[in-house]
């Protein structure tokens, strides 16, 4: 059996389970239903979420254990899971194929030639990578401050380091001190200068780029939804994700483009095969050539997945361990083995020191440069409302990789992806919206508490979900509060009754409550024509026979104390009739003035209730701009923005 | 597992069979052993996968109205058995836990209903749900509905009775259908609805529990006794608490269905304070007939105070007797109306006739 | 070669293996966050700054001249060396809260500081830091109410709140000032506090004196306490126990606090009130605005809290007039 057939199959089995997996995400206990399916093993396998999330939260959590096997099989075997595992890599390499056929072999070889611009993702990894670390520096260096002993050692060090610089070393290693010299000083000096924990910050953003979530978003987002529109299996209402043209936009250009060059993301992107590329240096066993020489026939670069041009000098953090070239090269002159390439290989990444350096100082900058927005700070945005159990806004951004899981389980569709609500770092991080899908945030669901993959949305119990037992004390957790806008709501600005937010809260006691209270119609000062015990005739305006019978109107005398009114039964034209229970005592005499009054229930909040499940928000007749909407005040993830004590 | 296990271990075998071999066929049997072992690993993974499915936590799925079943089985041992559950036999757990509604927010609970148990008088519902310790899906939920007195509570009783309802020995006002039991015991209105069908014996039991425990004089309704027999649709007496036929000034009326002649038909009765309110109350009624579109017609009787009203096809008698109003309403006819409103009117008098 | 080489290979491999795997050990967390944790992480706590043995002492000077009256005050109670010693660092809070003129008596008036600050700088204090975070613009309330200017002429420390001024704080037992922000950078190194307010009404809590005027530390959106201004005050007057509190009952402001406005919002009720009890000068302090501490809920809280007795005639109490 050939390795190549065997990497096939691998190759189909990852994707066929990641589709599988993807599938199976919708709330709920059937077989191809969520269950026990660990729909987030991808992610958990992903060493860059690992590495990404140790950065910024100095911790591993739970299930990223995973990816230490994935780290240990790289640092053993090499670059195995671009093409081996990873999904996307498996549909890169399928468009791949098909752009390649019908090439001659020459073309074939010459696309796959090594490209300078497959450094562009190293550089792009330690961008992201210096982002995640940057609060993890700051504290570092006030570290070294706060203890005296490390800052004498330091200078010690320096100045040790100045003076080889100056008078011992040359060339090469001269340059390098000279250079790190510039960067710890540098570092040290702006640590001297500024409180680094007030500048920088640490912004988990890997999740863009990272494939993994990248393809879990792209297909539970935007694939799965356009598939079940038809058939409406995993969900029954059709499934709405804002912002989702942009995420398939970048599926599908990232796909298109292997149609230009064969695994394009792969190669020039994908900030994942880099990290794989520098860990791969060390692996037991690697492809390279058995014998230095050899015809240059290039058969075996026509289908090298990973451009690391294995006739010659093999670059070897490219190689993705496709084994085409094994099987390609009609010597056998290729394998998989113990020793270096008879043809020498480049085990480093390309990348420049320059170039480093900048991505480096990039991503060091790029953070609080961002945060001048003040969106985590003081210029929250008060539209974003985070998912039930989500963390406090700085630490939820330094665990949310984008991956979109929690999106794809909400059983109402009100977890969508933000677009630039929650300023430049919160893209595609979910947050609710309740005017879309099927409810409010369900009061008895923690389904997205459960599938997140990094904890950014920690694993919540009902109990703590609706302060009950052990939360008794602590309440119930709040999304935000709703607010009534009276401008809009019927009852309130247009003498329209209507209580389907106090009829829908699903809190008990409810937190909306009405408060009674009668207007006089529009033009509803008439004057009675002819009157017996239980009928009145009217002049003045005339209404649809009926209008009036929904049990909501009165007829008002003015002579009459306040509270005395009639319920209105039925109407004619100019007729009305009141409820036989509350008959007309005394003829009343033409002329006399009547006033017709709707009776109307104006809905309040009590804030120390209200959750902000949206559930009101979800039913209110006012379906544009409606007239009560949630906005993240008083959530109860951050204290700040708490409106009561 | 077991087999994974197996597999590695012949793989190791054939691995060091292989070092013996000569180069060229060696590497071609390399590849196959490295294909063979990872195509095991796949093996292994998608078992592993499959065995993850089928071991998840069913609260997190469940739209549970209630807590989780763990933390009701350690409130179950730390905190007290609540009140209903002391009824309960033994195989029978709490479900959840239980729950307490006064007039404010009994709508909360049985949403429209609570109108008909607040205009008769309701003070408290306590209710909980049990289930059968090994079935998740055979339970029960037991409403105990406090009406402040034995009329108010025969007054949801009565006007609430399912048609499919079977008479049980376990109260004077008892009942059940196929999945639920109903009965009144002192000023109480017990409700037990199962999820079920198969739990009718626990239901019964709780019931006898409840009667047992709770001993009560029951306030006679002593209206019951004065219907007359003959005709009588069996378990038809209903206590209409207010706004009988759609007078206001009704209430505390008992009624009872008769089957005369092939016509159905109901009489009514209720005892007043006074001799003196149940004449005004039988004339103000009588005028509300009339004026909602009714006409008097000769009640062909000469008994004193009868009148008899013919009203949308349909007629009504209307009497006082003592401190007793009573009559016939929306009987078929004139003939039946005035036949079952005498046999009632004897009654009450042969009640005289024994004081 | 190639061996050695492999091998080479091989232990650089389980080094990095080994790297990653301890890695994982070491930052491994099951649980994941919980629901409590903040990014801010420490807390600080203020310490008592009071000086136990001496007993609760309180003096009441009446006269016109803030200078002599506080001077006096002072001596009353044992002299201001009896808190100020040599090398002390102190900290000086006044109410600098709003940007109005001294005139109008709604902040701290600047002699008043002066001499304050004079008086412990003779003492032989190493440093006197002023501080406050107003309602309003910070400079403009040091500049307007001349306290700023009064700082830098008697040769004490101006210090501005400034973002990073803030540290998150928890009152031991309080239920309101939990991970809240507290001005802290003033308090580095600080082992004296003395408290600096004016006598005014306000219109939420009925008086603002010594135990309100520590207000002025809290940071964040602070306004949310004034749902429970009682609670609140009380639990001010449990964060910070101060070394001296100085109530300057010179001009009182009787009506519209606590902003005031108008002069004839003042009455010159000629008292200044020197004690370590705060409990008890905003006692007596209530009198001045013809009101008893009764009618003062937080006064009562806080000597049921233990932090003082509302009963001033207990203590050591001295009552001069300034010649």
């Amino acid at each position: 059996m050939r390795i190549v057939t065997v990497r096939r199959i691998s190759q189909i089995f990852f994707l066929l389970l990641f589709f599988w997996f993807c599938i199976v995400s919708t709330f709920g206990e059937q077989w191809w239903q969520l269950r026990g399916w660990p729909v987030d093993w991808f992610l958990q396998l992903d060493p860059l979420v690992a590495v990404g999330t140790m950065l910024t939260t100095k911790t591993l959590y739970a299930g990223l254990l995973w990816a230490l096997a994935t780290v240990i099989l790289t640092i053993v075997l090499g670059r195995f899971f671009c093409s081996w595992v990873c999904p996307f890599g498996t549909l890169h390499h399928m468009v791949g194929y098909l752009g390649k056929r019908g090439k001659t072999l020459s073309r074939k070889a010459e696309v796959n030639e090594y490209h300078w611009g497959q450094s562009i993702k190293y550089y792009l990894l330690v961008f992201l990578l210096t982002a995640a670390a940057g609060a993890l520096m700051a504290r570092t260096v006030r570290a070294a401050f706060a203890v005296p002993a490390i800052l004498w050692f330091l200078v010690a060090a320096t100045i040790v380091v100045v003076a080889l610089a100056l008078f011992g070393l040359t060339g090469r290693l001269r340059k390098t001190a000279a250079i790190l010299l510039a960067l710890v000083g540098g570092w040290t000096l702006l640590g001297l200068l500024y409180s680094m924990e007030q500048l920088i910050g640490a912004s988990l953003q890997t999740g863009l780029l990272d494939p993994i979530p990248l393809v879990y978003r792209s297909v539970n987002l935007v694939l799965l939804p356009l598939v079940d529109s038809e058939y409406q299996v995993l969900s029954i209402t059709q499934r709405h994700y804002e912002g989702a043209w942009l995420i398939g936009a970048i599926f599908i250009a990232a796909l298109l483009l292997n149609l230009r060059t064969p695994r394009f993301y792969c190669r020039y992107i994908c900030p994942l095969g880099a990290l794989y590329g520098v860990l791969s240096r060390f692996s037991l066993w690697r492809v390279g050539k058995k014998q230095s020489e050899c015809v240059q026939c290039k058969l075996c670069e026509a289908n090298c997945e990973g451009a690391c041009e294995p006739t010659n000098t093999i670059h070897l953090s490219e190689c993705v361990l496709c084994m085409n070239c094994l099987d390609d090269c009609g010597h056998d002159l290729m394998g998989y083995q113990t020793i270096p390439s008879a043809s020498g290989e480049i085990v480093s990444p390309d990348m420049s020191r320059r170039g480093f350096v900048v991505a480096l100082a990039s991503g060091v900058l790029a953070v609080p440069m961002i945060r001048l927005g003040g969106y985590t700070d003081q210029n929250w945005n008060p539209a974003v409302i985070r998912p039930p159990g989500a963390l406090s806004e700085a630490d939820f951004l330094s665990r949310c990789i984008k991956c979109g899981q929690c999106m794809r389980v909400c059983p109402t569709n009100i977890i969508q992806p933000a677009g630039l609500e929650a300023g430049l770092e919160g893209l595609w991080t979910p947050t609710l919206n309740f005017r879309v899908g099927t409810s409010g945030c369900q009061l008895n669901c923690i389904a997205c508490s459960h599938v997140c993959p990094t904890a950014a949305i920690r694993p919540i119990t009902l109990e703590e979900k609706h302060g009950r037992e052990a939360f008794a004390d602590v309440g119930p957790i709040k999304l935000g509060c709703a607010f009534v806008d009276r401008g809009r709501c019927l009852p309130w600005a247009m003498d329209k009754p209507c209580i389907v937010c106090q009829e829908t809260c699903p809190v008990s006691p409810k937190a909306i409550f009405v408060r009674e209270y009668f207007s006089t119609v529009r033009n509803g000062v008439v004057e009675v024509v002819r009157s017996d015990s239980e009928t009145l005739e009217i002049a003045g305006i005339s209404f649809q026979p009926g209008q009036l019978s929904t049990g909501d109107f009165f007829i008002k005398l003015l002579t009459e104390p306040e509270g005395k009114r009639r319920p209105i039964v039925d109407n004619a034209d100019r007729t009305l009739a009141v409820d036989p229970r509350m008959p007309f005592l005394k003829e009343l005499p033409l002329g006399t003035r009547v006033e017709i009054q709707v009776r109307l229930q104006r809905p309040q909040i009590d804030p120390k209730l209200c959750i902000g499940c949206g559930v009101c928000e979800h039913e209110c007749p006012v379906s544009g701009k409606r007239a009560i909407r949630v906005s993240a005040e008083n959530e109860s993830r951050s204290k700040r923005r708490s409106m009561l004590l | 597992m077991f087999k994974s296990v197996v597999k590695w271990i012949l793989i190791l075998k054939e691995y060091r069979r292989l070092q013996a071999e000569p180069m060229a066929n060696r590497s071609r049997k390399m590849e196959t052993l490295a294909g063979i072992a990872i195509l095991a690993t796949l093996v292994v993974i998608a078992a592993g996968i499959l065995v993850k499915q089928s071991r998840y936590d069913s609260k997190l799925f469940t739209a549970s109205l209630s807590p989780s079943d763990s933390s009701i089985a350690s409130t179950q041992k730390s905190a007290k058995p609540s009140e209903l559950q002391t009824l309960v036999p033994d195989d029978l757990i709490p479900l959840t836990p239980l729950e307490t509604f006064g007039p404010e927010n009994l709508s909360d609970k049985i949403d429209g209903k609570a109108e008909l148990y607040l205009s008769a008088g309701f003070r408290s519902l306590k209710s909980q749900r049990f289930k059968k310790s090994e079935q998740a899906d055979s339970w029960l939920e037991i409403l105990l509905f406090d009406m402040g007195s034995t009329r108010n509570a025969f007054a949801v009783f009565s006007t609430q009775r399912r048609a499919d309802a079977e008479p049980v020995q376990l109260t004077l006002h008892a009942y059940r259908t196929g999945n639920a039991l109903f009965f009144v015991h002192g000023q109480d209105y017990v409700e037990i609805i199962a999820a079920s069908g198969d739990l009718t014996d626990e239901m019964l039991a709780i019931g006898k529990n409840f009667v047992n425990r709770n001993p009560v004089s029951s306030e006679k309704l002593s209206e019951q006794a004065l219907f007359p027999r003959e005709n009588l649709n069996p378990g038809s007496i209903s206590l209409l608490a207010s706004d009988a036929f759609g007078f206001s000034r009704m209430n505390n009326v008992f009624t009872a269905k008769y089957t005369i002649d092939g016509q159905e038909m109901r009489a009514f009765l209720s005892l007043r304070h006074s001799d003196k309110d149940a004449q005004e109350l039988a004339e103000a009624y009588h005028r509300f007939l009339l004026e909602n579109g009714g006409s008097d017609l000769d009640p062909g009787t000469n008994l004193p105070g009868i009148k008899l009203v013919e009203i949308f096809d349909l007629y009504e008698l209307i009497f006082s007797h003592g401190k007793a109003l009573g009559g016939v309403h929306e009987a078929e006819s004139k003939d039946t109306a005035l036949k079952l409103g005498l046999a009632l009117y004897q009654e009450l008098q042969k009640v005289d006739q024994k004081q | 070669m190639s061996r050695r080489d492999f091998l080479s290979r091989s232990v650089k491999a389980g080094v990095l293996v080994a790297a990653a795997g301890s890695l994982s050990y070491w930052l491994y967390d099951g649980k994941g966050p919980d629901p409590a944790s903040q990014s801010s992480g420490d807390n600080v706590v203020l310490p008592d700054f009071s000086i136990g043995d001496l007993g609760g002492r309180m003096s009441i000077i009446t006269g016109e001249d803030r200078g002599k009256t506080v001077d006096l005050g002072l001596k009353a109670i044992g002299g201001i060396e009896r808190f100020i010693r040599k090398n002390d660092r102190v900290l000086i809070k006044v109410n600098a809260a709003f940007a109005t003129p001294p005139i109008l008596s709604a902040t701290t008036n600047p002699q008043l500081l002066s001499e304050v600050v004079d008086l412990c700088l003779k003492a032989g204090a190493s440093s006197v830091v002023v501080t406050d975070n107003p309602i309003n613009d910070p400079q403009s309330c040091f500049a307007l109410s001349g306290i700023g200017e009064a700082v830098r002429s008697a040769g004490a420390k101006l210090m501005l709140p400034t973002g990073s001024s803030f540290a998150s704080t928890t009152v031991p037992k309080a239920k309101l000032i939990r991970d809240w922000p507290l001005l802290y950078a003033p308090f580095e190194g600080v082992n004296k506090v003395i408290g600096i307010a004016p006598v005014k009404d306000h219109h939420r809590s009925g008086a603002s004196m010594v135990m309100k005027n520590w207000y002025g530390l809290l940071g964040g959106r602070r306004n949310i306490f004034h749902q429970n201004i009682n609670d609140i005050i009380l639990e001010l007057a449990m964060m910070v126990k101060p070394t001296l509190v100085i109530l300057d009952g010179t001009t009182t402001m009787m009506t519209n606090g606590p902003t005031g406005g108008s002069l004839s919002d003042l009455k010159q009720t000629n008292c200044m009130i020197v004690s370590t009890d705060q409990v008890a000068a905003d006692a007596f302090g209530a009198s001045l605005l013809g009101k008893k501490p009764a009618d003062l809920p937080f006064i009562l809280k806080a000597q049921d809290a233990g932090l003082g007795t509302a009963d001033y005639e207990s203590l050591k109490l001295v009552r001069e007039r300034a010649g």
